[in-house]
């Protein structure tokens, strides 16, 4: 039996699945633990992570501000706006 | 040359959804810097395709419809299309129609304007019918873009299929393939945290799809995403949300990050040893899970790769970066 079920992880991930999208999904996880724990096999005794396969660090820009886009440009594709703002429900009680 | 590309690749003005509800008529406020760069080459630019939801494969059914990316080049409809091929869909395909997938080595192409699915194996791949073809784009779109702070310093590249050498080849079955049998968990283990991390962005809020019916800004998130995100994006969200968490995140995507270390620094020896690898470009006795294992090499490791038929074999060739032309030029010559 899988030790982790999508049940868990659906407030993390912002969604909601129905029975039939559970049970798959379920199926899933468990077919994925099985892979992963083969992982445990593998000695990785004083090896660092590896993030990037790239040595690049901290590549930063001048901190000198820009203009890419404009307000309108950037409310263009907002599913409701509201004098110049993006609207939502209201976030507090 | 005519060149289209994925819709998970943005030209300013145009829709530009990534095959994903959740970005239903989003209007992209700005190009990639892979099109800007074709544009100013002079290509004709013949429209942008509907890939797989952001680019990825169906890693858990056996559905494998051929990609609209495939069916534009077989149909003529353009000479390449640039692709990002997040789980090898494109890659396997080009070679089981006879077609090309070329894709240089990480750090020398930008991923400006494109979506972020997995942003430390992300790379923008070409799909050509004439290798050539593939060529010329790639030497037009990689090289530095200060847009894009994960590149190598090199201002441009200059591929060809031409060395002074023949070049020298491994097959997988003539050396020790090792880590191949975890290459499929190391992968999706990071992919997946990767996917949650840069897909938690699409929430109905700035843009794209937003539910209806929504009682709260709470309902909203999870109403929006649900209804508009794939069954694969959402797996692929829960388990990253899985491999990140506390009781998880050091059995799992710590060491998945430790082993890619280990898989990076043994096939970067043997591949200074010689020229190139070459993989079989897909396994049909193998489930998409388990050959992700053939597709994930290149991409854990930052190689570059090229798919097609070469010597009658549909077959992946891999290489470092520095040894491109002697890749290209095997596969180019058909001789292995």
């Amino acid at each position: 039996m899988a030790r982790n079920t999508v049940q868990t992880y659906e407030p993390m991930a912002k969604l909601l699945l129905d029975d039939e999208a559970r049970i798959w999904s379920n199926e899933v996880i468990a077919r994925l633990e099985s892979e992963f724990d083969k992982m445990d096999g593998v000695d990785t005794d004083g090896i660092e992570p590896l993030v990037s396969v790239l040595d690049l660090c901290n590549v930063l820009r001048e901190d000198v501000s820009e203009k890419k886009f404009s307000r309108e440009e950037v409310l263009r594709n907002a599913p409701e706006e509201y004098d110049g703002y993006f609207q939502v429900p209201k976030t507090l009680e | 040359m005519k060149f289209m590309m994925q819709s998970c690749i943005m030209v300013a003005g145009e829709v530009c959804d990534g095959g994903s509800k959740i970005l239903s008529g989003f209007k992209s406020p700005l190009d990639a810097t892979v099109y800007s760069r074709c544009i100013e080459a002079g290509m004709e630019f013949g429209g942008l395709l509907t890939p797989s939801e952001f680019g990825m494969d169906s890693l858990f059914d056996s559905n494998d419809e051929k990609d609209a990316a495939i069916t534009a080049v077989l149909e003529n409809k353009c000479d390449v299309v640039l692709c990002n091929d997040v789980f090898g869909k494109i890659l396997r395909q080009a070679a089981e129609n006879g077609l090309y997938f070329l894709a240089g080595a990480y750090g020398t192409v930008s991923r400006y304007g494109i979506m972020q699915m997995v942003s430390s194996t992300d790379r923008v791949g070409i799909l050509c019918r004439d290798l050539s073809d593939g060529i010329k784009v790639l030497n037009t779109i990689s090289g530095y873009d200060e847009l894009d702070g994960t590149l190598l310093s090199q201002k441009s590249y200059s591929y060809s299929a031409e060395v002074s050498h023949s070049p020298v080849a491994l097959r997988a079955n003539e050396i020790e393939m090792k880590y191949f049998d975890i290459l499929s968990a190391i992968f999706y283990t990071l992919a997946s945290a990767e996917i949650c991390n840069n897909t938690n962005r699409y929430d109905g809020v700035k843009f794209g799809y937003r539910a209806e019916n929504i009682n709260g800004i709470g309902d909203l998130y999870v109403k929006s995403r649900t209804e508009g995100l794939g069954k694969d994006l959402q797996i692929a969200s829960l388990v990253g949300c899985m491999v990140l968490a506390k009781d998880n995140y050091e059995r799992w995507y710590d060491k998945a990050m430790r082993i890619r270390r280990l898989v990076r620094d043994y096939y970067t020896q043997m591949l200074t040893d010689v020229d190139v690898l070459v993989l079989p470009a897909f396994n049909s006795g193998a489930d998409k899970f388990e050959q992700l294992a053939l597709y994930a090499l290149a991409p854990l490791c930052g190689f570059a790769t090229v798919s097609g038929v070469c010597d009658g074999e549909a077959v992946q060739l891999v290489c470092i970066h520095g040894n491109e032309n002697a890749m290209l030029a095997m596969m180019s010559e058909g001789k292995i």
